[in-house]
């Protein structure tokens, strides 16, 4: 992957000019730290997107000191964090404290390992990209119970114990909507499935209802998974002082946020890639490898604001509204969405 | 059936406030926050704020401290020469020296009180409020123009002028002593004279 990468954006160019040799270390570490930067910067955005589109849908301004129209707030937000003091309770399980905000960054950063760029620009094309994806964004779960446990604060331990029993819950709905769409494209690699949807207009999205309405549920399970509002009972600040990272400061909460803000973009991905043709054009055409890799950032980016939108307009669900939306409207919804595409598949 | 009634109502409530949420998003003419040290709501011509006293006009007298439910004008005045006496707004006197007119706004209540007493209308409030600092001491205006030196020598001064009147007050009076039995017997010899006259 990494030739692609180096020589789609010109680093690899940029390497050899600098006199790194053919086949030295530094190529892959450069294309792995690409999707690092990328993270970086965009969680920085985000955060700064996320206060300008809360204040002005609550007809506020926002952060409006720190550089122009405030852009450079999360920047110094950031500064902050590092600088700040890195607190370990004492009544907390070392070790747990210490690896969860490690496992749950992991979860975020490995997703970026199979997901889909461009044509020519993904880390590894797996043949079970949206599976891997699917399940290594489980593992944090894994972090996020660590961290509620290992706090040893009640809070936490109630904010781990709901986005458990959410995320576990949810991923079912997610599972099958994505199902949905592999029924059509009859692939579970990321390029495979989005080469699928080439010539149709915004994807699978409109190829069928079933379709339409499986992505729906996608998206409705994905903001579950990652935690955004409504579905923000993990970390609902108005019950749960923080949830999971109560007690979490420094730079392991900044890791904490910056997988919580990786994960919405990735989620959103994976929408684009499996319901709107990915890095595809929205009329179906492929793009140049640069172009994709501006496509896909663009439908995703959309999906993040759509997250965001969504999260100023609606409240929070009380925990067992949430289980019945899941087990009692999303399952059996996307259960039948499953059967009416496999019907459609196998007789149309 | 519910179910599905519930379902439609979920989702049609909830297109309802993202359309209402995507409205308020694109409309900046919205906003409501003012930027507060660069722009600020304008005072209204009645606001009571910080105190101001035109030390210049002020005769001293201190009605305003006594006014004042807190106590937090604090004056200090001496007595004026006659010849440094001046007359503000054409009828007022100065007869004191103000050597210390304080005001310490951590304590005032803004009830205004002190305003309507003063005879020269030379205590006002005005409509600054951002005068917040790090220490309470900061918050105690001084209005005095006297420097202490020039205090002190004033009151030496005074001091002087008194016992120069003084000295010439009892130089008179020997004078009077002196002159006095030519007058004095016809005092007391007015009432005696009077009082047959009524009985």
């Amino acid at each position: 992957m990494h030739d692609l990468v180096l020589k789609t954006l010109g680093i690899g160019d940029l390497l050899a000019w600098l006199g790194v040799p053919d086949g030295s270390l530094v190529y892959p570490v450069v294309a792995s730290v690409f999707p690092l930067v990328f993270l970086i910067i965009f969680a920085l955005l985000a955060v700064y997107a996320e206060r300008k589109v809360s204040a002005l849908i609550q007809n506020r301004l926002g952060p409006m000191e720190t550089g122009p129209w405030g852009l450079f707030q999360t920047t110094a937000d950031i500064l902050k964090l590092i600088q700040k003091e890195d607190i370990t309770p004492k009544a907390a399980d070392k070790i747990l404290f210490f690896v969860a905000p490690v496992l749950v960054f992991t979860g975020t950063y490995a997703s970026l390992a199979a997901f889909p760029w461009s044509s020519g620009f993904v880390g590894a094309d797996l043949n079970v990209g949206i599976f891997y994806l699917l399940a290594i964004s489980s593992l944090v779960v894994a972090g996020l119970l660590m961290a509620g446990w290992g706090s040893n604060n009640k809070w936490s331990l109630y904010g781990a114990v709901r986005s458990t029993a959410q995320i576990v819950s949810y991923e079912i709905p997610a599972g099958l909507a994505v199902l949905t769409a592999i029924v059509t494209t009859g692939t579970l690699s990321m390029n495979g499935i989005i080469r699928h949807q080439e010539g149709m207009w915004f994807g699978l999205l409109f190829q069928s209802p079933f379709l339409f309405v499986a992505f729906i549920i996608y998206l409705i399970a994905s903001l579950a998974e990652v935690n955004r509002t409504p579905f923000d009972l993990p970390e609902a600040e108005s019950e749960l002082v923080g949830g999971y990272h109560t007690e979490y400061s420094g730079m392991k909460f900044a890791m904490f946020f910056l997988a919580e803000y990786g994960n919405m973009f990735i989620v959103s991905g994976i929408a684009v890639a499996v319901f709107m043709g990915g890095w595809l054009t929205p009329w179906g055409t492929e793009p140049s490898v640069l172009m994709g890799v501006v496509w896909m950032i663009l439908k995703s980016l959309f999906f993040v604001f759509f997250q965001m939108w969504l999260r100023w307009t609606l409240p929070r669900f009380r925990v067992d509204q949430l289980m019945y939306l899941c087990w009692k409207v999303l399952i059996p919804i996307a259960f039948a969405c499953l059967i009416g595409q496999a019907a459609v598949e196998v007789y149309l | 059936m519910g179910y599905f009634k519930d379902i439609y109502r979920g989702v049609s409530s909830t297109l309802t406030g993202m359309t209402l949420t995507a409205r308020e998003l694109v409309r900046p003419d919205h906003i409501v926050t003012i930027q507060y040290p660069k722009e600020s709501i304008p005072v209204p011509e009645t606001g009571r704020y910080r105190l101001h006293n035109n030390i210049d006009e002020c005769i001293g007298c201190n009605q305003c401290a006594n006014a004042c439910p807190v106590s937090c004008i604090e004056i200090k005045s001496f007595k004026r020469m006659d010849k440094d006496v001046e007359t503000v707004k054409e009828t007022q006197k100065k007869r004191l020296w103000v050597e210390q007119f304080d005001i310490d706004m951590s304590k005032c209540m803004f009830c205004g009180l002190c305003t309507w007493p003063c005879p020269t209308e030379c205590l006002t409030m005005t409509s600054v409020y951002d005068y917040s600092a790090y220490d309470f001491k900061e918050h105690i205006f001084k209005f005095s123009k006297l420097t202490p030196a020039e205090a002190e020598q004033k009151k030496a001064e005074l001091e002087a002028w008194t016992a120069e009147q003084a000295a010439l007050k009892a130089a008179a009076a020997a004078k009077k002593a002196a002159e006095a039995p030519a007058v004095k017997p016809e005092t007391p010899a007015a009432p005696p004279a009077e009082k047959p006259a009524e009985g």
